[in-house]
């Protein structure tokens, strides 16, 4: 699944259609991860790196994996990836990322629920699984493509 | 007129950059979708009851072999006969007093692995793990996907040939002088091209302490000279292995080409008749090569074909020494020896329609003809001389049709439709096997199955075709008007998903055997029959608790109750041999990102006595026993992994079943033991 991720995550910035580019035009993804999960962040890194040598679309991709307590804010960042944590570390860097129109994306689709804008839906097919609110609470807006292939988070009541 | 020309192209290069793109991440989606069912990572949206093993975790537990995996599975036992033959009996189907005839199917990257003298495979299950990246176990029927003997399970073995793994040397040291070492190396000759080839080798020399009563204590008298000695051997089984297998592996664009050599020799175990050899060493070999060419390609943007001609041999070669009462006191001691060889040629063709976003069509034609090359038994003690065992140029031709189509009927609820027809020309019998399977998924955490499958085996050329010579020939007449067994099930299967954290499998199911080919001891010279229908029904279920990406937590358990039914005194009672309760566990926990310790604790339950020998002074159920193995390892992200096992760690007492209730409790096996597996990664 780490592969999978690692082929589909870089393709999900691209779809944005407010992103902003800076001087650079380098994708920057960001893997936060707890002790325990540090092999698991590295072999993501390394798989995105495998995936895309040369970047993507002419952007070099940018990654950096770190521990959810080292997270320090930075606007640069195109996309979020989070791996297990606890609801409040979470949180935390949700209310940053909605802030800065950052994407977010989550290893397990549990925290969908939280406000993480997009996972993975493993049914038969595999599809992108896309919280459109939390999309539109970021203030972003994503191209027809990726919505005509995902699976629709709804919030269970 | 220009700038409306210019608006008119503008907005077309736009659609046609969307669409492209849209193509171009619905393509990525398709093959992200064939990775997750190549490897079964969407298997709780199949219908069937599928469980995964992994190369992974299967190491930091110390498994050694494919026998040894499988031991770890809801519902399946494992054990081993008194001549060494290992059996994998999935939710109590199992025949005690008979050679082991297989009930499930065996695979290697998708080939078949079949013999026709004993429908048996059980010489591929020593294969060490270092070379296998995944085990796919499908419990209940298959034939409707897989053909003939798949009457109540399938066993996929994926190795490290199929899937892309790490090149590495491996080496593996232990109890009973175990020793072992290999290598696998993958090679991208161009961006097309790719080469693989493994090689191991591995030996030990287990012999189990035994008590006298598996040695004849009177004398032994010499058939030729009539002269009186004493047994020559000792109280200890002869299991001494010598096992090596080479494969190589080759694809170029949509052609690809595999094939594996197994070359397996050991000891027998307990005697054929568990009364032990006095020879020592390998005693019984057995090589099984297998090679297919295959071209798979797209007629159309929804249309594959996948065609594949395949060639296997196998080669078998017993020598065996057994004891014959003489007279009062007195055992003459008897050498015999069985050799066969038999081929197999097979041809399939496979289309692939997706045309249908809702559906997935598979239709099929399947052709494969095994012969018989040779086969014969010779002994030093009969009149009848060196013989065939079973008629000679026998050959099985099978025809089939298959087809299969999975639909996605709404966004909750899909469906499974497989129907196979096999034709046996030789019997001039048609088989017909089916599945029927609905999966709902009313949210993501829960998921609901049911399945009917209907399966079964064709007979062996042992149960059909053995000749009867006469009196004490060694053999037992075949039967050549037998139908092959079948089996219906029906299964009905929950599963809960909490985050990735928490997963729960309950299945129940409910089977009627029909037909059930076993041995018939109730009149002389005895032989095999079909045995009136029976039932079998049970449950398993199996958690595991995630904590972080690497820790684990899994346990399972499972229920059987299977109705047997005796072949000598025709009683009726729960398969003998057979444990009716049993319970697995495991835990890995990573002490640091490289070093790990795990945990694997095994219950098997009492397993109930064959009511055939409830004459005798002792007639005892099998004892229930419970093993825990530890295990310490040190996976390092650069090169080196080492496992250090220590097996069965409170020497707990396992005893498999005895051939006809020979040896009361049951025949003793190995204590505790211990194991050191490492491999360099490069």
């Amino acid at each position: 699944m780490l592969q999978i991720h690692a082929k589909i995550a870089p393709r999900i910035i691209l779809m944005n259609k407010n992103i902003k580019w800076d001087r650079s035009r380098k994708i920057y993804i960001t893997i936060l991860y707890e002790e325990g999960d540090e092999s698991s962040a590295d072999l993501l890194k390394s798989y995105i790196r495998k995936n895309y040598p040369n970047g993507l679309k002419n952007r070099y991709i940018q990654i950096s994996s770190i521990l959810y307590d080292d997270f320090k804010n930075s606007p640069k960042n195109s996309l979020v990836f989070l791996f297990d944590s606890s609801e409040f570390k979470i949180d935390k860097v949700l209310a940053y990322c909605i802030k800065n129109h950052i994407i977010t994306m989550s290893y397990s689709s549990t925290y969908l629920k939280d406000g993480v804008i997009l996972s993975l839906h493993v049914g038969r097919n595999l599809k992108p699984y896309l919280n459109i609110k939390a999309a539109k609470q970021s203030e972003i807006i994503f191209k027809n493509t990726l919505l005509s292939v995902s699976k629709i988070f709804y919030e269970e009541k | 007129m220009n700038k409306k020309i210019n608006i008119i192209l503008l907005i077309a290069t736009v659609a046609l950059a969307d669409s492209s793109e849209l193509n171009d991440f619905s393509a990525l989606l398709e093959d992200a979708t064939q990775e997750i069912t190549a490897s079964k990572l969407n298997i709780d949206y199949t219908p069937s009851v599928v469980s995964v093993l992994k190369h992974e975790q299967l190491s930091l537990l110390g498994v050694k072999t494919l026998f040894e995996a499988l031991s770890l599975l809801p519902g399946v036992e494992t054990s081993i006969n008194q001549v060494g033959i290992k059996k994998v009996i999935i939710r109590g189907f199992d025949n005690p007093n008979n050679y082991t005839f297989d009930k499930a199917k065996l695979l290697i990257d998708g080939v078949g692995i079949d013999m026709g003298m004993f429908s048996n495979s059980s010489f591929y299950l020593n294969l060490p793990i270092d070379i296998i990246s995944r085990i796919e176990v499908l419990r209940g029927p298959g034939s409707a996907l897989y053909g003939t003997g798949a009457l109540n399970g399938v066993i996929n073995v994926i190795t490290t040939q199929a899937a892309r793994t790490s090149d590495s040397l491996f080496f593996a040291g232990g109890s009973n002088e175990y020793l072992m070492g290999g290598a696998k190396k993958h090679y991208d000759l161009d961006d097309e091209t790719q080469m693989y080839a493994d090689i191991y080798y591995q030996k030990h020399n287990r012999r189990i302490d035994v008590d006298e009563s598996y040695i004849p204590k009177e004398h032994l008298m010499d058939p030729s000279t009539g002269e009186l000695r004493d047994y020559t051997g000792d109280a200890k089984t002869q299991e001494a292995l010598d096992d090596y297998s080479f494969a190589l592996a080759f694809k170029h664009k949509n052609l690809s080409f595999k094939t594996r050599l197994k070359n397996e020799s050991s000891g027998n175990y307990y005697g054929w008749d568990e009364r032990l050899e006095e020879q020592k060493g390998n005693r019984t070999k057995q090589q099984y090569i297998f090679a297919e060419i295959g071209y798979e390609d797209y007629i159309n943007s929804d249309t594959k074909i996948d065609t594949k001609v395949g060639y296997s041999h196998l080669k078998l070669h017993m020598n065996a020494q057994d004891f014959y009462p003489a007279a009062y006191r007195v055992w003459i001691p008897y050498d015999f020896s069985i050799d066969e060889s038999e081929q197999r040629f097979t041809l399939e063709s496979e289309v692939q329609y997706s045309a249908y976003d809702n559906q997935n069509i598979v239709s099929g034609v399947y052709f494969q003809s095994l012969q018989e090359m040779q086969n014969s038994i010779d002994d030093n003690i009969s009149p009848y001389g060196k013989r065939a065992i079973f008629t000679q140029g026998v050959k099985r031709n099978i025809f089939s049709a298959y087809f299969r189509d999975n639909i996605d009927i709404s966004d909750t609820l899909d469906t499974l439709l497989a129907l196979r027809f096999d034709y046996y020309t030789k019997e001039k019998k048609l088989y017909p096997s089916a599945q029927f399977g609905l999966v709902y998924t009313p949210r993501q955490m829960w998921s609901f199955k049911l399945n009917y499958g209907h399966a079964f085996r064709a007979p062996s050329w042992i149960e059909q075709y053995s000749v009867e010579y006469g009196e004490d020939d060694g053999t037992r007449p075949g039967n050549n008007s037998l139908s092959a067994e079948t089996s219906d099930t029906f299964e009905a299967v929950a599963i809960f998903k909490n985050s990735d954290k928490h997963h729960i499998q309950a299945n129940v199911y409910y089977s009627i055997l029909s037909d059930v080919i076993d041995i018939d001891d109730s009149q002389e010279p005895g032989g095999y029959k079909n045995y009136s229908q029976r039932s079998s029904y049970g449950g398993e279920i199996a958690y595991t608790f995630v904590p972080y990406l690497q820790n684990q937590f899994y346990i399972n358990a499972s229920y059987n109750e299977t109705e047997y039914e005796t072949p000598d005194k025709g009683i009726k009672q729960s398969m003998a041999g057979v444990a009716k309760f049993m319970l697995k566990a495991y835990y890995i926990h990573y002490i640091t990102p490289s070093i790990s310790t795990s945990v694997l604790l095994k219950h098997i339950g009492e397993r109930p006595r064959n009511q055939d020998f409830d004459h005798r002074e002792e007639n005892d159920p099998l004892k229930a026993y419970t093993t825990l193995d530890l295990t310490l390892n040190l996976v390092s992200s650069y090169h080196w992994n080492f496992h250090l096992s220590a097996k069965n760690i409170f020497d707990a007492s396992v005893k498999y079943p005895s051939y006809y209730n020979r040896h009361n409790g049951g025949n003793i096996r190995e204590g505790r033991n211990y194991l050191l597996q490492g491999e360099y990664k490069f």
